[in-house]
């Protein structure tokens, strides 16, 4: 394929992007992703922050009724909901630092805090 | 009423132009794996437009590629609109830097693979920073970038070899081109 002779200032320019985008892949996957905890907020108020790696179960209420939330191997999910479309139990797991799970109707929101909370905020 | 002359030049920006487009317009429909990723392969006008009539050249072809081929495929004025647009600047700036650079210092002076990587590391880059800054200000977008760039590298590895290509049947064939440019 490289029938083209690379010239040596082609062999620099190739060195500096591949150092370029691996040190991209550094910075932007490496750090780690997976959080310790999950705050809890009800009607956009913050209710309680529980720890991700003690597996258990959580009732809270909120507008509707009582959400069920399950804690395992540092992820949460809804387990139940008194919703009508159950969006929130359809989205699964969630465990990356940043990642949302909320019930709507029941204004129950879910968001993981990690190490280093980077993707934190939408700005729109 | 006087009539508008047409330089050799003229000729030389238009057919390229139009080519770069036609390129531009069918890589339009192929479908990509993942938002902004595509071969990219009308760049390769403009990296043979940029070795062969130099860098004004070059601007021309590709500055006409994104407004025409927005216009015809529909996207004048969009985000996408810009999104090309800032992609098509960004690089074109790079291959003018590299281009004089490598004047400065010929023996580290960059050959077609060289200025096809740097054209399309450019123009993603270019975009990114568009996408970021006007369209999508989330953090999490940064997740995408290793990604995208090392597709743009891989392409713009294989834009700069086509063009490579190009420019050699080009040159080994600069009296059919005389014909048609005339």
């Amino acid at each position: 394929m490289l029938g083209q002779k690379l010239t040596s200032g082609d062999r620099l320019l190739l060195v500096l992007a591949l150092i370029f985008v691996a040190g991209l892949y550094v910075v932007y996957w490496g750090q780690s992703v997976y959080g310790n905890q999950a705050a809890i907020a009800i009607a956009g108020k913050h209710w309680r922050s529980i720890d991700l790696y003690q597996d258990g179960m959580y009732k809270v209420q909120g507008r509707l009724g009582i959400s069920q939330l399950e804690v395992h191997d540092g992820k949460i999910r809804f387990i139940s909901s008194p919703c009508d479309t159950k969006q929130c139990i359809h989205q699964g797991w969630i465990g990356q630092s940043g990642e949302i799970a909320a019930c709507v109707p029941n204004t129950i929101s879910v968001r993981i805090l990690g190490p280093d909370p980077r993707f934190d905020t939408m700005n729109f | 009423m006087s009539q508008i002359e047409s330089s050799k030049k003229d000729h030389i920006i238009a057919w390229l132009a139009a080519l770069a487009i036609t390129i531009h317009i069918i890589e339009s429909a192929l479908p990509t794996p993942l938002p902004g990723v595509k071969p990219g392969l009308a760049n390769v006008v403009t990296l043979v437009a940029l070795l062969s009539w130099g860098w004004r050249v070059a601007v021309w072809i590709s500055m006409l590629r994104v407004l025409v081929g927005s216009l015809l495929i529909g996207t004048f004025l969009t985000p996408t609109f810009v999104l090309s647009l800032s992609g098509a600047c960004c690089s074109l700036l790079g291959l003018a830097i590299v281009q004089i650079l490598s004047r400065k210092l010929p023996v580290l002076a960059a050959g077609p693979i060289g200025y096809g990587i740097v054209s399309a590391l450019l123009h993603m880059l270019g975009q990114f920073w568009a996408a970021y800054w006007l369209f999508v200000p989330h953090k999490a977008l940064f997740h995408l970038l290793p990604v995208l760039m090392t597709m743009a590298l891989i392409f713009g590895m294989v834009s700069g070899v086509i063009a490579a290509r190009v420019v050699t049947n080009l040159n080994s064939n600069t009296e059919s081109l005389s014909k048609i440019l005339q």
